[in-house]
This record gives structure tokens, sequence and C-alpha cells, in this order.
């Protein structure tokens, strides 16, 4: 969409108000992910809060040929979730396991992270999973057969299968004018 | 190039979209997207279902979030690598600020040049005056031969030979001496070497006394020597370092006598 590229051109400029619109469109999105993927709020915030500051301090890095300006952000949201995860279970393995595990029941928090809507509920159940794990919870196809147990080769086709049918849900129309309006 | 559906179920495309290939992965799918159609066809449908279904799964964060993320704004250590974009710039902006740089770069090259003449010249110099120097030795040492050269040529000089005697049986010395001129000249080259704390020293008798001619310098053939009137014999004693005022007799080397 041709605003949306200006957007994109004010950005790189250095426009604060177009990381403020952009941040208006895509923060819900990207949250999603982040606390999916973290399960605790607060630290979903300060990787949100992380996430956009890389998209504002490395936004010359993003090329517009290359893919849309969501999937950028999600790889770097995901990426910044999970070292932050990685470098807690680091810091873990030094503390005493018992009290860790005490605190991750006190850390539940209100969001049900395993309930997904839209049209991933028309899925079948193993189909929701597979998109869930590789999608929301930021695992690899070898981390997310394993959760699954299922052979790596059936997940990979549970995920094919799965969003070919997400694609068939879609009006055709829809796909087509987002298609075009890419290759503006 | 696998086929297209081979790559799609090995889930490399999707793998590349979540940000899990390694480098060269990522670069053998960024240079499949260029080249097939379909592929890129098939990666931006995945890319419309990835941001399709976050959308709908979207979570609003709390508006804290946006105001602490316009706070760190104002950190400058968050400042953005900016893109610049050429097309607002002036056209004639571009043409003034390549001509500056023209204009910077050749002022440095002429700068740098000018230094390289500069330590060209100085070395020029140098050697100029190196070369000066040899060649005002070199016409000393012409003159002072040519001298010579007339003097044992002139037929009034005699030539006398010094014949080291049992002190130094090797040693000879040739004299040349020309009274109308006024003018001693000795051939030192085959008088032994002294040691650093002696000289040889040249002596013109005179009515019994021994009158100083001179120190023989060290390391020279020709040497011009002082002319001393009504000298009967010449002589060269081994004396100290220096030269003394008086001949030592005993240290008597050589010595001849001379015709009037």
């Amino acid at each position: 969409m041709p605003e949306k590229q200006d957007l994109i051109r004010r950005l790189q400029e250095g426009d604060r108000q177009a990381l403020s619109k952009l941040y208006d469109d895509y923060s819900g999105a990207l949250y999603g992910v982040i606390v999916r993927i973290c399960k605790d709020e607060v630290v979903a915030q300060d990787i949100l809060q992380e996430t956009f500051l890389k998209i504002w301090k490395n936004t010359n890095t993003y090329d517009v040929t290359k893919g849309r300006f969501y999937t950028w952000a999600y790889r770097i949201a995901r990426n910044t979730a999970l070292n932050s995860i990685r470098n807690k279970a680091n810091l873990i393995q030094n503390e005493d396991l018992s009290v860790y595990s005490n605190k991750q029941e006190e850390l539940t928090n209100e969001i049900d992270t395993h309930a997904l809507n839209g049209s991933l509920k028309n899925l079948e159940l193993h189909h929701q999973e597979a998109l869930r794990l590789v999608y929301f919870e930021g695992l690899t196809h070898r981390e997310a057969h394993l959760e699954m147990n299922v052979p790596l080769g059936t997940f990979k086709s549970y995920v094919q299968q799965a969003l070919k049918k997400l694609k068939e849900n879609y009006p055709s129309a829809y796909i087509g004018f987002l298609l075009i309006i890419q290759s503006i | 190039m696998k086929k297209l559906q081979d790559i799609i179920a090995s889930g490399k495309l999707e793998s590349y979209l979540l940000g899990d290939l390694s480098g060269q992965e990522i670069h053998d799918i960024e240079a499949l997207l260029n080249s097939d159609e379909e592929a890129r066809r098939f990666v931006q449908e995945l890319e419309i279902s990835l941001e399709h279904l976050a959308k709908e799964n979207a979570i609003s964060p709390p508006s804290v979030v946006k105001e602490k993320l316009f706070n760190a704004l104002l950190d400058k250590k968050n400042t953005p690598k900016i893109i610049p974009l050429a097309t607002k710039k002036s056209p004639w902006l571009q043409v003034a600020a390549s001509l500056a740089v023209l204009l910077g770069a050749t002022s440095f090259w002429l700068f740098t040049e000018r230094n390289s003449l500069e330590n060209q010249i100085q070395v020029v110099i140098i050697n100029n005056e190196s070369l000066q120097n040899k060649i005002d030795g070199l016409q000393t040492n012409y003159n002072e031969i040519s001298q010579w050269y007339g003097l044992i040529n002139d037929p009034a000089t005699q030539k006398y030979i010094l014949k080291g005697n049992t002190k130094a049986p090797n040693a000879i010395v040739l004299s040349y001496v020309n009274h109308s001129q006024k003018k001693v000249v000795i051939n030192a080259e085959n008088l032994p070497m002294l040691s650093q704390e002696h000289d040889y020293q040249l002596w013109a008798d005179v009515d019994g006394e021994m009158i100083d001619m001179g120190i023989i310098p060290k390391e020279r053939k020709m040497i011009a020597m002082q002319y001393i009137d009504s000298a009967t014999s010449l002589n060269i004693t081994i004396e100290p370092a220096g030269g003394n005022d008086h001949a030592s007799v005993d240290q008597l080397i050589t010595n001849v006598y001379l015709t009037p």
C-alpha cells in the first residue's frame, strides 16, 4: 500500500511520527507473539519496547524489496524474545531450581497464551497446535516436532497443510488484493 | 536447484520468514526468490498469512510501553542510522558538494606534491654540497700534485734517497729539494708504520744544529716539508706523537747529506 511505503520511507528518514503510526499498527500483533513466547507480561512489555527501539535504530537495514515490514519486525521481536528466555535460562542454571519453579507459578498471568483466535480456530487441533508452536511460541521445526511428539517430516506436513487450509479459508480476493498492493 | 515443491515441503521457506536460517541458506533462498516467480508468490502468501494470523491474535500492550519507548528515543545512543534520500537534495547542492570534494582532493594532492618536491630539493641541495666538497678536495689534490710534478721535473731539483739504518732497515724516503724555489717534498710511502704514541719528524742539520722541518704525517705519500736555508743534511727521527722541539738523535733512523 503506497501510504505504508511512504510511512516506511519516512521512518527510514528518522521521522518519529512515522514510528508512532507503525507502533499503533503493529504493536498489538507483535506483542501477541512476544507474550506467547515469554509467557510473562512484564518481560514481554520490555521486549516490545526493545523491539521497537531496534526497529528505530536499524531502520536502514530493512529492505522493502525483500519482504513485508511486519515480517522484518516479527523476526526482530521473535529473536529478542527468544534471546531473553535463553539468557534467563542461563541465569537460572546458577540459581536454586526449586525457587524458580515456585516463581513460575506466581507469574501465571491473566492472558491464556494457548488460546488463539480468528481463522486458526477453524483448523483441526493438530494443525492449530503446529502453527501455534512455530509462529507464536518461536520454536523451530526441530523443537516443535519434539513438543508435539511426532516425527519431523510429519510435523512439517502439518504446517504445510495448516497453511494451505488457512489460505483456502481466506477470501481469495483478500489475498489477491494484498498481493497486488505488495507489488506496487 | 530442487523443485519448488521439495523446497516448500522442506519447510525452508517458512524458516526463512521466521528468521531461522543461516547466512548461506538465506542467500540461497533470496537467490531463488529473485529468479522464481512462483516461489516469490508462495513466500508473499506466507507472509500475508503470518501477518493475518498475528493480527487476529493481537494483544494490546499497555500504553505505558509506548510512552517509555518514546522517552527512550530521546537518548542519544538510540539515534537511528538514517537513510538519506537523494531525491530530496537539490541537484545544485550535489554539484557543489562534488566540486568541493574535487577541490579538496586536488588541494590535498597539490599539497602532498609540493611537500614531496620540497623534500626532493633538499636531497638535491645536500647531494650538491657533497659533490662540491668532493670537487674542492680533488682540486686541492690536483693543485698539490701539479706543484709536485712541476717541482720534481724542475732541472734545479735534486733527488735524495734516505735509506733506513739498523733501527728501520726497510725504510726508504725519497726527498726532492729545490734551493732556488726553496722547497722540499718527500715521499714517505715506504716508512714503517708507527704506533699512535710516535711520529716521524724531519730535521735539517745547520751548522751542527738540528732545525725542525716538520712532522711527517701518517698515511700520506707526498708531503711538502719546511725548507730550511743552509741545511747540510736531512734527518728523520722517531719522536713522541705531536713532534719534539729538539731532535732525539738516538732515535735517528736515516739521514742523507745534501749537495749545496
